[in-house]
């Protein structure tokens, strides 16, 4: 066979086959690399793939002969390709000595440096792996695409690395020289660590033995290969956000940068504390991990790595393991601070009698084994192993009463809690009453419920508590029946009285106090009765058989704010104040708080004078109807007509609220019988719409 | 007269004959033209390789070379003599033993540039050649391109291109023009200089395309000139050529007795007005008369195989290239008359 005279002498160390062909062939007549594989009888249906498809000896022969090289050559510069030996059986290739996957190696697209094309106009071959953006030495960040034509840089036409093989002239020249395309430089923030991976499979064996010096002990056992993989696993994990499942995407390596390639090589080479630092990228996503809990919530991809399903070596799954454990366990302390020893290495012992369980009992529970401290646990974990619904606990980790272990500072989960934090709440949740349900069984309003615990009727529960049932406050369920059960035995005869509630009304305290009334019924029983025929205990059924030494009786109990300060009133007596319903008083202050404030704590929080001034200044329908004897809806059509628009409402179109100022007037003269009045509206009528014909029928006619 | 049997040993004697080389009279001036074209060419190419070099690999215009005719007629010993001087060239140390500092192609049966070009890979033993002769189009600056990259591997500086008349024969001259262009983009792009050797009809492609009209430098070479023996210094080539090749003929044992036939003013008148001054002629005819002798049985020649093997090549010639037959009615008496005076002012 013939062999094409002029020839570029043998190969670079670091030249791939396809940029060597293209050189090669460009000096020949055949600047066509099919048709050069069709003399060299090695043709291949699809000539890119030239690199993995080349096996055959006689055919690196003859194509070495033809372009007047060593078999040898070509041999090292294709790569052979193979199943690794994991389960997934993925495609890998011998990429001059070092395996890797297959799909990290671009055969299509010929991508260059224009400045290293300078240097020396070759291919060089790591500009095949797609997973480098950028060339090691000149650190510019390779081109794939012609600037002038804007279309990919391909193998086909063999014109030589340093030109694009679409842009010709007449005479079939090349008029694009990509070296005159300088690309910008990519900064490489951990420049060793970079280094490092790209070390790892370059051509140059003595670049691959420096980054196997970077090596710590515990990685030197593996190949280069291995841990080739496992640094790209982990800035693949990096460069988007990925949850747990270990698989890589084609489309997605193109993302990976040398910033999160050295990121994760330094996790690498930079023992524990670079991968702590990974740990601490990947724990920043955290929030954004819908739909997973416990270590992939927290670490993603990264924690997908160190699982059975990942496509890493065994031994190097193990070491990510105990390294993402000691991460964890690190992280925990940090976010702990001085509370993390306890916690941490609380003892068993003393868990199981905070949670009156067996030591072994709990051991199974926690299902770790005797002696090994026990470490903070995600919720879900907590959850299942106390037998409580989860929410109660996302709800106590929000409320700040015990310390948590986040991921980050926007209170995101997963989150970490120390059992021996928690078990001491939960031991408290078969007896915790909320508000509501102490009122039910007690038969107060929820008000009273705070009254009664601030006289020591009932037993207020620890704050923590309250914010597992997510309300202000839970009491015990016990202290509840015991006060039930006294006040049943209390009044448990027939007589005939007062009924307790309009008894309460000769106090003239406000807003009732039922904690004072509750203590004077206790104090003397046989002040009230309580018909044994009603099958539900409720409070405000007592009655008082002696109203007047009754209310004196509680006048004795009154708490000093409640007695003297006639500055303070409650909600009930604002209501009342207001002309409202105690109900609307509740929705006021809460759409309002800027108007409505509760001036301290207690039962009387609020200001006569802020409330007389509310009332001063705006005016409800309830009043308006009331004064104008209309059903409140009318009430509402009239203002209506008269042009009065409501200030604001407290609800979506309800509970209106007006100005006093502007219906004070219009009731005065209503009042007067003004009817001149009655009839004129107060605005121009195109200003009160389309309604205002309907609501003037509502204005009486003389 | 009884018919002898042919020679058993005619095979043997051809043999010996074809290993004679006498030297052209003129072959001198060819030497010197080619050693000249080589010289000044290897000039210029290690200046444009300097400068393609500095250019790290951009495209550079490259350093004019020369294309230079050497015309002559059919028979005028062209193709030998250049067969002559290029073995001496590949012989000469100088040169190592992969290279080809003088590529020689020919013309014949080239139907247009792709065989051309193919040609001239198949001398180099490329293996673009046969992929060349697929091609439906062919770019003459691409081609000198990549012709650029062999010969500077092998070292080439001249390429002759022997039978270049034979361009003109296809396509009613068209090829000719096209074959033109690219031989003129070679020597443009600093391939090699070019020496196109062919007979008068090369002319109209000088005449006709601006590209290759150069002016011939005059001075060494005048092998394209049939000799004339009105000139003394043609005179004193000419006669003493065929006797030293009749000299040898003799010696080597391709004939036992010499024939004699520059022994006199008629026969030397014959012989010139038979050559029409053209060293080939005679030499054509010669062998055309030994393989009628040798068919004869006979070991030497007589006339009479000269005159029947003249009249036989003659009469297959072109009407235009044919000669004075000095066999119808004796040699012209002009020649006679010229050679008698010219041998005269010899002796003197």
């Amino acid at each position: 066979m013939k062999s094409f005279v002029a020839t570029v002498g043998p190969p670079y160390p670091d030249e791939s086959l396809m940029g060597y062909l293209n050189r090669a062939l460009s000096v020949t007549f055949v600047d066509n690399l099919p048709a050069a594989l069709r003399i060299a009888d090695a043709a291949k249906p699809n000539v890119r793939a030239l690199a993995t498809t080349l096996q055959s000896e006689t055919e690196i022969d003859r194509l070495s002969h033809l372009v007047g090289c060593k078999p040898s050559d070509i041999a090292t510069r294709t790569y052979r390709t193979s199943s690794d030996s994991s389960a997934r059986r993925m495609l890998v290739i011998d990429f001059f000595g070092t395996k890797i996957r297959r799909r990290y190696r671009d055969a299509l697209l010929r991508r260059v440096s224009p400045r290293a094309l300078q240097a020396a106009p070759y291919h060089r071959a790591m500009w095949e792996l797609r997973i480098f953006s950028c060339d090691l030495d000149t650190r510019e960040r390779l081109l794939d695409t012609c600037p002038v034509c804007e279309r990919p840089l391909g193998w086909i036409q063999a014109f030589g690395p340093t030109v694009c093989d679409k842009c010709v002239d007449g005479d079939g020249f090349p008029t694009v020289d990509l070296r005159d395309f300088e690309q910008p430089m990519v900064e490489f923030p951990d420049e060793e660590a970079v280094e490092f991976a790209m070390g790892l499979v370059h051509p140059d064996p003595a670049r691959k033995e420096t980054a196997r010096r970077s090596l710590p002990e515990q990685f030197r056992e593996f190949s280069n290969s291995a841990l080739f993989e496992a640094v790209i696993a982990m800035a693949f994990g990096i460069s988007g956000d990925r949850d747990g499942r270990p698989r890589v995407s084609v489309k997605d390596l193109v993302a990976i940068t040398p910033e999160t390639l050295g990121a994760a090589a330094r996790a690498i080479i930079g023992g524990q504390a670079g991968f702590d630092a990974l740990c601490e990228r990947f724990r920043q996503a955290t929030g954004t991990r819908a739909g997973h809990h416990g270590r992939i919530k927290e670490l993603g991809y990264l924690a997908g790595l160190s699982n059975s399903q990942s496509p890493l070596h065994p031994q190097i799954r193990a070491v990510f393991r105990d390294m993402i454990e000691s991460n964890v366990g690190a992280a925990v302390a940090a976010e702990l601070g001085a509370a993390a020893e306890e916690l941490t290495f609380l003892s068993r012992d003393r868990l199981a009698s905070e949670l009156r369980m067996r030591p072994g009992r709990l051991h199974s529970l926690l299902d770790q084994k005797p002696g090994v401290p026990l470490r903070p646990l995600p919720i879900s974990r907590l959850a299942s192993q106390f037998g409580i619904r989860p929410e109660r606990l996302r709800r106590l980790s929000r409320s700040g009463s015990v310390p948590v272990v986040r991921a980050e500072e926007t209170g995101k989960v997963p989150v970490r809690m120390a059992v021996s934090h928690v078990a001491p709440i939960v031991r408290h949740l078969p007896d915790a009453l909320r508000p509501h349900q102490v009122s039910i069984k007690v038969g107060l309003p929820i008000y009273a419920v705070h009254d009664l615990a601030e006289h020591g009727l009932i037993k207020r529960l620890e704050d923590p508590v309250a914010s597992m049932l997510g309300t202000d406050g839970a009491y015990s369920k016990s202290s509840v029946e015991t006060l039930i059960a006294k006040l049943k035995e209390a009044a448990c005869k027939r007589a005939s009285g007062e009924r307790i509630t309009l008894a309460a009304t000769r106090i003239r305290t406000g807003t009732t106090p039922w904690g004072a009334i509750v203590k004077a019924v206790l104090d003397n029983p046989s002040a009230i009765a309580l018909d044994p025929k009603l099958k539900t205990f409720r409070l405000r059924n007592l009655q008082v058989i002696d109203p007047a030494s009754f209310t004196r009786a509680v006048r004795r109990h009154l708490t000093t704010e409640e007695a003297v300060d006639k500055e303070w009133i409650g909600p009930a007596e604002a209501a009342e104040l207001l002309k409202i319903t105690y109900a609307l008083f509740w929705r006021l202050v809460r759409a309002r708080p800027d108007l409505i404030k509760p001036r301290r704590d207690g039962s009387r929080p609020y200001l006569v004078t802020d409330i007389q001034a509310i009332s001063e200044t705006y005016i409800f329908v309830s009043e308006v109807a009331f004064r104008r004897e209309l059903h409140p809806r009318l009430a509402v059509a009239w203002l209506q007509a008269m042009g009065v628009k409501p200030e604001f409402s407290v609800r979506a179109k309800q509970d209106l609220v007006y100005r006093r100022q502007r219906v004070e007037p219009l009731l005065q003269r209503w009042n007067l019988k003004d009817e001149a009045a009655k009839t004129k509206p107060l605005q121009a009528p195109q200003e009160a719409g389309g309604r205002n014909v309907t609501a003037q029928k509502l204005v009486p006619q003389p | 007269m009884s018919k002898r049997a042919p020679l058993e040993d005619s095979d043997d004697r051809f043999a010996r004959f074809h290993r004679i080389v006498i030297e052209h009279p003129k072959l001198g001036g060819v030497r010197t033209r080619i050693r000249w074209l080589m010289r000044q060419t290897e000039i210029k190419i290690s200046r444009t390789e300097e400068r393609r070099v500095a250019a790290r690999g951009r495209p550079i215009k490259a350093d004019e070379l020369w294309l230079l005719p050497l015309i002559g007629p059919s028979g005028a010993m062209k193709s030998t003599s250049i067969a002559k001087v290029t073995d001496e060239i590949f012989a000469d140390p100088k040169y190592p033993e992969n290279t080809v500092p003088v590529l020689v192609v020919s013309m014949r049966d080239v139907k247009n540039t792709r065989d051309f070009v193919s040609q001239i890979l198949d001398a180099y033993d490329d293996a673009g050649a046969d992929e060349i002769l697929g091609k439906s189009k062919l770019n003459a600056r691409k081609v000198a391109s990549k012709l650029y990259n062999i010969a500077r591997k092998k070292k080439t500086t001249v390429l002759v291109v022997d039978e270049a008349h034979e361009m003109l024969r296809h396509d009613g001259g068209k090829v000719g023009k096209q074959m033109a262009s690219l031989l003129k983009t070679m020597v443009n792009e600093g391939v090699f200089s070019i020496l196109l050797v062919g007979t008068e009809d090369l002319q109209p492609l000088f005449k006709s395309s601006e590209a290759l009209n150069r002016s011939l430098p005059d001075h060494d070479c005048d092998l394209a000139t049939p000799f004339d023996i009105k000139s003394k210094t043609d005179c004193e080539y000419f006669f003493p050529f065929f006797q030293a090749l009749e000299d040898r003929l003799v010696k080597d044992g391709v004939v036992s007795k010499p024939l004699g036939w520059v022994s006199n003013i008629e026969d030397c008148a014959r012989i010139y007005d038979m050559s029409g001054g053209i060293l080939g002629t005679p030499c054509r005819v010669l062998f055309l008369a030994l393989e009628r002798a040798f068919r004869d049985g006979r070991d030497h020649l007589i006339w009479d195989d000269i005159e029947k093997a003249f009249k036989a090549f003659n009469l297959l010639r072109p009407e235009n290239e044919r000669t004075f037959d000095p066999f119808n009615r004796g040699p012209n008496k002009e020649s006679v008359a010229v050679v008698t005076r010219m041998l005269q002012a010899t002796s003197q």
